[in-house]
């Protein structure tokens, strides 16, 4: 199994996101969703795997419990980046959600071929993004059982 | 070889013609050839007899001669012996003049001629008659003086004159008669060598004429293949555009799934999240503001859902496969199943047949027409037949209804995409449906129509496919 280390305290979110607006809008999501500590933002792939290798600035930056990954990034894309967790022994436990503002089937074929472990389109209607919000929330940190636990 | 450019000529014809003359000219040869050889032989004929007509008119003369000597000797000398001779003389002078009467039958001049003279030997011999009796009657002195009137040398002078006259006449007629011949003869040695050459002349400009067809043949198929090599290129290169502008539209698809939807996004989430905010904080004209420009972001989001639903059917269509059509119809039922309960809809239809399609397009249009029919019902619940009857190489459906009905003069219309007949208040919809419809049912090679005169719509429909019932 994977080397995990159990984070204390407050669950630790990546969000991977060039976009500001969708960066707000996240944001404002999970406020309503009442988990607005701990959610970190990097705008593109490269300082994606430098926060998660605790790399320069992200020296101190935790180990997130979860990744929200835009497709759509300048220089590496999500899905690269996503290739990289995934290779990783010692990141690929982390739950990634591809987050695309597009339903086209090739991007939902590639993201799982490199074991996302779920893709979501990004939904127009707000009240529906932050149903979607909550849900990953639900899901993911109180439904599944991860690797090293989560209080 | 100057040849007219625009005009066609039958040359293979020319040719063929050409060449039938110069068969059929040997023949005219031949009968040029038997005509004088006709004539050739006619000239001797005239010859041999002007030479018969002299021999006999040398005799003539021999005989009065003769006759008029033996005559005058009897005269001197009263010796009957020397008269022997006279009657024989008398009957071959007879039968000469007979013959030549035969002989210069036919030419006029002779004829008169001979003519002439016959009286005056009648006379002649009549007179040498008369003057033998006179010698035995009379004797020596009587005759010797009706011989002095010199009367007797006249008449002979004059027989002599006309039968020279007649020899000279023959004699022209054997330098004309052999003339002639000479004439024919020459005749006939140059019409051979005319009718040679012509001959030759004649066969040489038929080739010339068969090769001028053939080459004409060939440019003509050499311009049919120009042609048809042009064409070919062109439908190439419309083809190729054609391809270049396929490309292009699943470049707009792939544009308007990615590029379009994300600022889209933008607007209609933070105009949401502005009413979310600020609802009741601002006033009522800007909570109807924000109101409409959600709406607008949400029916662009749609138009464009709709837009690529709409390339996709050519892009992403599956190939056309067996599948039964009343599987199709129950998936598009069972996705209407809300509206179909809200509506009390009856829904009812005919066995339905396999067809060649695919089965998600044609579920598709059964759920665009079946959803229509609710949509636009009239005062009563809708009430909707399927029907599919078997047409040579094609089922033809019909999805009939008792709903509001289409003005005929909307009929085209109806079909083209996003074309709407009613407000968006009165009912909801991009006006997408129908082209929908028509493009999957054009894309499998059937035909989609509409019938509707006043109350309710049947909407045609057909695939060609050799599926039976199952």
């Amino acid at each position: 199994m994977t080397p995990s280390v159990a984070s204390a305290g407050p669950i630790q979110i990546l969000l991977v996101e060039d976009n500001p607006g969708d960066v707000v809008l996240t944001r404002e999501a999970l406020r309503e969703c009442r988990i607005s500590n701990g959610i970190h933002v990097v705008g593109d792939g490269e300082k994606a795997l430098a926060f998660l290798g605790r790399e320069g600035e992200y020296r101190d930056a935790p180990r997130p419990d979860l990744i929200l990954l835009d497709i759509n990034l300048p220089r590496m894309n999500g899905i690269e980046v996503l290739g990289v967790i995934k290779s990783r022994p010692e990141l690929m436990g982390i739950p990634v959600v591809i987050l695309s503002s597009s339903s086209a089937e090739e991007d939902i074929i590639r993201a799982y071929g490199r074991h996302a472990n779920c893709f979501i389109t990004k939904p127009l209607d707000l009240a529906q993004f932050i149903k979607v919000m909550g849900a990953i929330e639900e899901f993911w940190f109180t439904v599944v059982k991860l690797p090293g636990g989560h209080p | 070889m100057a040849r007219p450019k625009t005009l066609a000529v039958p040359w293979r014809a020319l040719a063929v013609a050409t060449f039938a003359l110069a068969l059929a000219l040997p023949f005219v040869g031949l009968w040029a050839l038997a005509s004088s050889a006709g004539r050739v032989q006619r000239n001797s004929l005239w010859e041999v007899r002007t030479l018969l007509a002299l021999n006999e008119l040398g005799t003539v003369e021999r005989r009065v001669l003769e006759m008029e000597s033996a005559a005058r000797g009897f005269l001197l000398t009263g010796d009957e012996r020397g008269l022997d001779h006279f009657p024989v003389a008398q009957v071959d002078l007879d039968r000469s003049m007979r013959a030549l009467a035969r002989l210069t039958a036919d030419n006029p001049v002779q004829a008169r001629r001979l003519a002439d003279v016959a009286p005056l030997l009648q006379a002649r011999v009549g007179s040498l008659t008369g003057l033998i009796q006179l010698r035995r009657e009379g004797g020596l002195a009587a005759a010797a003086r009706e011989v002095g009137n010199a009367e007797g040398t006249r008449q002979t002078a004059g027989i002599l004159d006309l039968l020279a006259g007649m020899e000279a006449e023959e004699d022209r007629m054997v330098v004309v008669n052999s003339l002639g011949l000479d004439r024919g003869v020459l005749l006939f040695r140059r019409s051979l060598a005319l009718g040679v050459c012509a001959v030759a002349v004649l066969c040489g400009l038929a080739l010339l004429f068969f090769k001028w067809g053939l080459d004409e043949r060939r440019k003509a198929r050499e311009t049919v293949e120009r042609e048809r090599q042009a064409a070919e290129n062109a439908i190439q290169a419309s083809n190729a555009q054609l391809r270049q502008s396929n490309r292009d539209l699943a470049q707009f698809a792939s544009v308007a799934s990615h590029d379009l939807q994300e600022p889209l996004r933008m607007v209609a989430s933070f105009t949401e999240l502005l009413a979310r905010k600020y609802q009741g904080r601002l006033d009522a004209e800007a909570d109807e503001y924000i109101g409409f420009a959600v709406d607008g972001a949400r029916r662009m989001q749609r138009l464009i859902e709709d837009l690529l639903r709409f390339s996709r059917i050519t892009s992403q269509g599956g190939p056309p496969a067996r599948c039964a059509a009343g599987a199709a119809l129950a998936q598009a039922l069972l996705n209407l199943q809300g509206t179909i309960q809200e509506t009390s809809a009856a829904i009812t239809h005919d066995p339905l047949p396999e067809v060649d399609a695919d089965a998600s397009q044609l579920a598709m249009v059964f759920q665009n027409l079946v959803g229509n029919a609710i949509k636009f019902k009239g005062p009563s619940p809708p009430k909707i037949h399927i029907s599919a009857v078997k047409e040579d190489g094609s089922w033809h459906f019909a999805v009939t209804d008792n709903g509001i009905g289409i003005d005929p003069k909307h009929h085209q219309r109806i079909f083209e995409i996003f074309q709407r007949l009613h407000t968006r208040a009165e009912y909801p919809g991009t006006g997408i449906g129908l082209a929908l419809c028509k493009r999957i049912i054009e894309r499998h090679g059937g035909r989609i129509w509409v019938v509707s005169g006043g109350a309710g719509t049947a909407f045609h429909f057909t695939l060609p496919s050799q599926g039976e019932l199952p």
